[in-house]
C-alpha cells in the first residue's frame, strides 16, 4: 500500500454539525405537537432547503422522531442519495397539553430562564433536553470525521433536524450562553432555519453560523429590499 | 513577436516603446475574463442583485482577480 | 495568473456569468479577515462553501461562489477547469430556480440592505490619474526558463495618483520645451510600489532604502487644441532598485535571504487636457534587467539578469478599473 501523501496525524480533526429547526407544521390542537406533520408552506420550505449548498458538506442526516423534523430534511437528504435517520436524542423538549399562544410564550420564557426547573407541569427541563441532545451529537461525531481532498481538508459534517426549544437549550449549554443570549437564539429562529457549530480538539465549540443569519433560508432575496427613493434612513 | 533579444540601450531613441508596451500588455485571448462585467465591491454586488433579481457570482482570489495575483 | 485565463476560456462560462448573475471580483485575502459587515457577509458565504472550516494547509477561502443577496450559498468551487465552472454555474441557476419558484410566505417585514461602513474606506482618488500596469518578461537572448506557465507569465495591477499629483506631472509654464522632474512622491510611489517584479507573483514593496537611483522627467513636446488645451508630454528617466531581502520561510521553518534588483529605463508619452484637468492619454514603459529572487515572486529558478518590462497605460471607466493597487493598504502608499 502506498504511503499517504500527508501524515494523518497533522490533519485537523474538526467536525461540524448543521443544526436545522424544522419547517412550519400544520397546527392541530387536537393532536400532540409531536405528531404534527408539515403544513403545505412547510413542505415548500423543506423543498427550498435543497437549494442550500451548505448541505453538500453533510454525509449524514438525522432528525428527532417528530414527523415534521424528518420531513424537513427528507428532500435534502434524498438529493444526496441518503435517508434521514430518526433518533430519539433529537426529539423536541417534552411538553404536555395545549397552551394558548400567550401562555406558551410565557412557558418557553421560563424554560429558558430557569433551565433546571420544569417550565410547566409535564415539561422536560432545558437542562435535561440539552443533555439528551448533546449525548446524541457526541455519539454521532466519530462517524463523521474530517474529509480529505487533494490539497485541503474539510471538517466532517452531519445535519440534525429538531425543534426550537431543544436547539436553544443545547446551544445555550454548549456555548455557555447567558439567559439574554439564549433568548436571542430563540427569537432569531425561523421555520426552517439552520445553524452550524464546529468542534475542534482542545478548543471550545464555536458557533460558525447562528440561527437567523440566513434569514429565511431558501428565500431568493431573503426578504431584503432596497430603500425606495425618499425612504428615511 | 518583438524581433529583438535585448533591451535597447536607449529606449527613448526608438519609436518602438509602444511596441514594447503592446508586447507586455495582455492579448485579448489572455484576458477573456474581462469580458465579464465585473463589479469590484461585494456590497454593491448585493445591491445590484436585489435590484435586478439575480444571484451573485463572486470570484475571490488571494490577490485581486482583476489585478495582481 | 495562468488559471484566470483557463477558467474563463469557455464562452459559455462568460455568457452565464455576465447574463445570469451579478458578477463580482474581490481580493479574498483582506475580505476573509476584515472586521466589518462586508467581511462578515463574505465569511458567512465562505463557511457554506468548498473550503468551509479549512485550516490545513492554509485557511484560504479563495474560489468561486454563487449565492443569493441574503447570503444563501447556491454553489461553490475552486477549479480552473472551465467545464467544472460551467457545471457549478448551472447548478447555482438550478437552485436559484427552486428558490424563485416558491414564494416566501413567511410574511415578515422585508429588511433593507444595511448600510456598509467599511473598516478600511476606499482610497480611490476621484478625478485622479488611474493607471493599469502589466508586467511580463521581455524576450531574452538565451532562454533557460522551463517551458511551463512561468515562461509565458504576466500580471496586472493598478496605480493611483491624486488629481493634484497628476496635475503636477505637467511642467510649468505650459509651453513646448518646458521640463521638470516629476514630484518626488510620484517617482517614489512608482519605484517602490510599481516597479516590483510581479510577473509571477506578489512580491513585497521595495523598502525606501532599496531606491539607489530614481529620476523621471516630463518635457512638453507640443501644446495644441482649442485655446491651447492639449499638452503632449514625453516622460524619460531611470530607476535602479536593489535589496537584500530577508524573511522567514514558514513551511521550512527557516530564515532565508536573497538579493534582487531592477535597473529600469523609463520612457513614455502622455497627453494632458487642461480643460478637463486630466490626462486623456498615458503610456509609460519601464524596461531593463531584473535579477535575483525574493519572497513570493517565484524567481528561485530564474535568477537572471533577464529583461523585464512593465507597461503603464490609462485605465478605463469600467467598474473593474476601480480595482485597487495590490499594495494600496501599505501605510506608505500615499506618502509617509
Amino acid at each position: 500500500m502506498a504511503a499517504p501523501l500527508v501524515d494523518p496525524s497533522v490533519l485537523p480533526q474538526a467536525s461540524r454539525v448543521i443544526l436545522v429547526r424544522h419547517a412550519r407544521p400544520r397546527v392541530n390542537p387536537a393532536r400532540p405537537a409531536r405528531e404534527w406533520e408539515l403544513s403545505p408552506e412547510g413542505r415548500v420550505a423543506a423543498r427550498r432547503l435543497t437549494a442550500v449548498a451548505l448541505f453538500e458538506h453533510a454525509d449524514g442526516f438525522y432528525a428527532g422522531p417528530e414527523p415534521k423534523m424528518s420531513a424537513t430534511l427528507a428532500d435534502v437528504a434524498a438529493e444526496r442519495g441518503l435517508l434521514v435517520q430518526t433518533d430519539p436524542s433529537f426529539a423536541e423538549s417534552h411538553a404536555e397539553g395545549w397552551l394558548d399562544a400567550a401562555t406558551f410564550l410565557a412557558t418557553v420564557g421560563r424554560f429558558i430562564t430557569a433551565p433546571v426547573r420544569p417550565a410547566a407541569a409535564g415539561w422536560e427541563t432545558a437542562a435535561e433536553a440539552a443533555a439528551r441532545f448533546a449525548a446524541g451529537i457526541e455519539r454521532l461525531r466519530p462517524d463523521h470525521g474530517p474529509v480529505v481532498h487533494p490539497g485541503h481538508v474539510n471538517p466532517g459534517a452531519f445535519a440534525v433536524a429538531s425543534g426550537g426549544r431543544v436547539l436553544t437549550a443545547y446551544l445555550s449549554w454548549l456555548l455557555g450562553h447567558t439567559t439574554e443570549q439564549a433568548f436571542q437564539t430563540w427569537r432569531a429562529m425561523r421555520m426552517p432555519d439552520v445553524a452550524v457549530v464546529e468542534f475542534s480538539p482542545d478548543v471550545a465549540p464555536r458557533l460558525v453560523i447562528p440561527f437567523g443569519l440566513l434569514a429565511s433560508p431558501g428565500a431568493a432575496s431573503g426578504g431584503l429590499r432596497l430603500p425606495a427613493t425618499g425612504d428615511a434612513g | 513577436m518583438i524581433e529583438t533579444t535585448a533591451v535597447p540601450d536607449s529606449i527613448a531613441d526608438m519609436p518602438t516603446f509602444r511596441d514594447f508596451i503592446a508586447y507586455v500588455r495582455p492579448k485579448p485571448d489572455e484576458i477573456r475574463w474581462l469580458d465579464v462585467p465585473w463589479q469590484t465591491d461585494l456590497w454593491e454586488g448585493r445591491r445590484l442583485a436585489l435590484q435586478e433579481g439575480k444571484p451573485i457570482f463572486l470570484w475571490a482570489m488571494n490577490g485581486n482577480p482583476l489585478g495582481c495575483t | 495568473m495562468a488559471g484566470r485565463a483557463q477558467a474563463f476560456s469557455d464562452p459559455e462560462v462568460i455568457r452565464l456569468a455576465s447574463e445570469q448573475f451579478i458578477p463580482v471580483a474581490e481580493n479574498c485575502s483582506p475580505l476573509q479577515r476584515q472586521r466589518d459587515a462586508k467581511g462578515d457577509f463574505f465569511r458567512l458565504i465562505a463557511e457554506q462553501g468548498h473550503y468551509a472550516g479549512r485550516t490545513f494547509p492554509t485557511d484560504t477561502r479563495q474560489g468561486y461562489y454563487a449565492f443569493t443577496a441574503d447570503g444563501t450559498l447556491l454553489a461553490a468551487r475552486n477549479s480552473r477547469d472551465p467545464r467544472q465552472m460551467e457545471e457549478m454555474l448551472h447548478t447555482a441557476l438550478r437552485r436559484w430556480s427552486v428558490l424563485a419558484d416558491t414564494d416566501d410566505a413567511d410574511g415578515s417585514a422585508p429588511e433593507t440592505l444595511p448600510d456598509y461602513a467599511p473598516a478600511r474606506p476606499s482610497r480611490y482618488p476621484e478625478g485622479g490619474l488611474i493607471l493599469q500596469l502589466a508586467a511580463r518578461d521581455l524576450p531574452r537572448a538565451v532562454d533557460t526558463r522551463k517551458d511551463d506557465w512561468r515562461k509565458s507569465a504576466w500580471n496586472l495591477d493598478y496605480a493611483w495618483f491624486s488629481a493634484e499629483e497628476a496635475r503636477a506631472i505637467v511642467p510649468q509654464p505650459r509651453l513646448p520645451g518646458s521640463r521638470q522632474q516629476l514630484p518626488r512622491e510620484v517617482i517614489r510611489r512608482l519605484a517602490r510600489f510599481h516597479l516590483r517584479d510581479f510577473v509571477r507573483g506578489e512580491p513585497p514593496v521595495w523598502p525606501e532604502e532599496a531606491i539607489r537611483d530614481a529620476e523621471l522627467e516630463s518635457a512638453i513636446l507640443e501644446v495644441a487644441g482649442d485655446e491651447r488645451r492639449l499638452v503632449r508630454l514625453a516622460l524619460h528617466g531611470a530607476v535602479r532598485l536593489e535589496w537584500d531581502w530577508r524573511w522567514h520561510d514558514r513551511q521550512r521553518d527557516e530564515d532565508r535571504h536573497a538579493e534582487s534588483g531592477f535597473d529600469a529605463a523609463l520612457y513614455g508619452e502622455a497627453t494632458w487636457d487642461e480643460s478637463r484637468g486630466a490626462f486623456i492619454a498615458f503610456e509609460l514603459l519601464a524596461a531593463g534587467p531584473r535579477w535575483g529572487t525574493g519572497q513570493y515572486n517565484n524567481r528561485a529558478d530564474d535568477l537572471g539578469p533577464a529583461p523585464l518590462g512593465i507597461a503603464f497605460t490609462l485605465a478605463g471607466d469600467e467598474p473593474r478599473d476601480r480595482t485597487p493597487p495590490h499594495t494600496i493598504y501599505h501605510p506608505d502608499y500615499f506618502g509617509r
